[in-house]
């Protein structure tokens, strides 16, 4: 719970109390993937859940020979979350230990949801990410 | 993971008492020695979610103690409830083999302690030790096999049957108290999210078992008093 804290801490803007934390750590699963290429998810994948990035990062395969790269502090797998749609990309840790939590919909709705503060976080996180995979994908264009 | 814990689960896999109720029982004293250093043993409180459907395991956990559920959320967020696992029981390895996302989340329902396996242990005690490989296969068959059973009971047998049931299955799975309840504490929503139907009907059929001197019930404690004629309604003959 503590490393959760000190995480949280670091990414977010606002206060963090042990509340919070011990709700997040109540109905979270925290995954560790020890070593580099793990599948967080793979293309096809049901949208059950998604990923908040703690420690490490991972990449977005987007074509064979083009991937985005999100860092800690992102969630992985929102979009497909939010729309039902399963994955489209396969998405796979870059470099050992990523450590990660898994929020599913009842987490969601009972945790996420319910606090402004942090589903504005989320949003915010969320359209970065989609900015740095267009960008990915324009730079591809023009290349 | 839950919260670190040393002090209720031995350091040692060797020292378990609960080893010969595993899928472990037959490890030889270098797995044994090789796991016990990769273990991390982890608490859980009542109600805490250990597994998510949909997330990608990337290791084991085998029950200390404790009672688990694990169920299967519908679109409505309404669960149902799969089977409930207790010490000895492995949580995960099936996706880990198969390289498939968790099929039915697991949460505590008691205050729970476990062994967290990282994967790279758990295939390198498969890939060295037969033994525990034909362990691990016979589980996933019995399991299957299960399955089977739920899928047929959803789809063929009535509520009435499937109370009775699943009061027989709680009864073998988790064994009595010295009062002859059942060791098991659940709200009726679980019964019922096990029996996949309404709470309120469960409520019912739970009346109607009592009142035909079946069971007896006092708040969470469920008695079973006749266990033969429960056999019969359930249409269980093994």
């Amino acid at each position: 719970m503590e490393f959760i804290k000190s995480r949280m801490e670091v990414f977010l803007s606002f206060p963090v109390n042990d509340e919070l934390v011990s709700e997040i750590n109540y109905c979270c699963s925290s995954i560790t993937f020890e070593d580099s290429e793990e599948f967080l998810f793979r293309k096809g994948d049901s949208p059950m859940g998604f990923y908040w990035i703690l420690e490490g990062s991972v990449s977005f395969e987007l074509k064979p020979d083009l991937q985005s790269i999100i860092s800690a502090g992102s969630f992985v797998g929102m979009d497909n979350f939010a729309s039902g749609q399963s994955h489209n990309f396969d998405i796979k840790t870059l470099g050992e230990n990523v450590i990660t939590l898994f929020i599913d919909r009842r987490c969601y709705n009972n945790v996420f949801l319910k606090r402004h503060d942090l589903s504005g976080f989320m949003l915010q996180k969320h359209l970065n990410q989609l900015i740095e995979i267009k960008n990915s994908l324009s730079s591809d264009a023009v290349a | 993971m839950g919260n670190d814990h040393s002090v209720e689960v031995p350091n040692h896999c060797s020292m378990c008492g609960n080893r010969h109720l595993s899928a472990f029982k037959n490890l030889g004293d270098e797995d044994l020695d090789q796991l016990s250093e990769m273990k991390t043993c982890v608490s859980f409180k009542k109600g805490q979610v250990i597994m998510h459907e949909g997330a990608r395991p990337q290791g084991v956990y085998c029950l200390h103690s404790g009672k688990v559920k694990l169920y299967k959320l519908g679109a409505e967020g309404k669960e149902q409830i799969i089977r409930f696992m207790t010490k000895g029981d492995l949580l995960g390895y099936r996706s880990l083999l198969s390289e498939e996302t968790i099929s039915g989340s697991v949460s505590a329902i008691d205050d729970t302690y476990a062994c967290y396996i990282p994967k790279s242990s758990f295939f390198q005690v498969i890939q060295k030790n037969p033994k525990f490989t034909l362990n691990i296969l016979e589980k996933a068959c019995h399991e299957l096999g299960e399955m089977g059973k739920i899928i047929t009971s959803l789809a063929q047998k009535t509520v009435r049957e499937r109370l009775a049931e699943i009061l027989l299955i709680l009864r073998a799975t988790f064994g009595e108290t010295e009062e002859g309840n059942l060791d098991i504490s659940l709200t009726r929503e679980e019964i019922a999210n096990m029996v996949g139907t309404a709470t309120e009907s469960a409520i019912r059929l739970i009346s109607e078992l009592k009142e035909d001197s079946l069971i007896e019930t006092k708040g969470r404690k469920i008695k079973i008093l006749d266990a033969t004629r429960l056999r019969k309604i359930a249409n269980v003959f093994d």
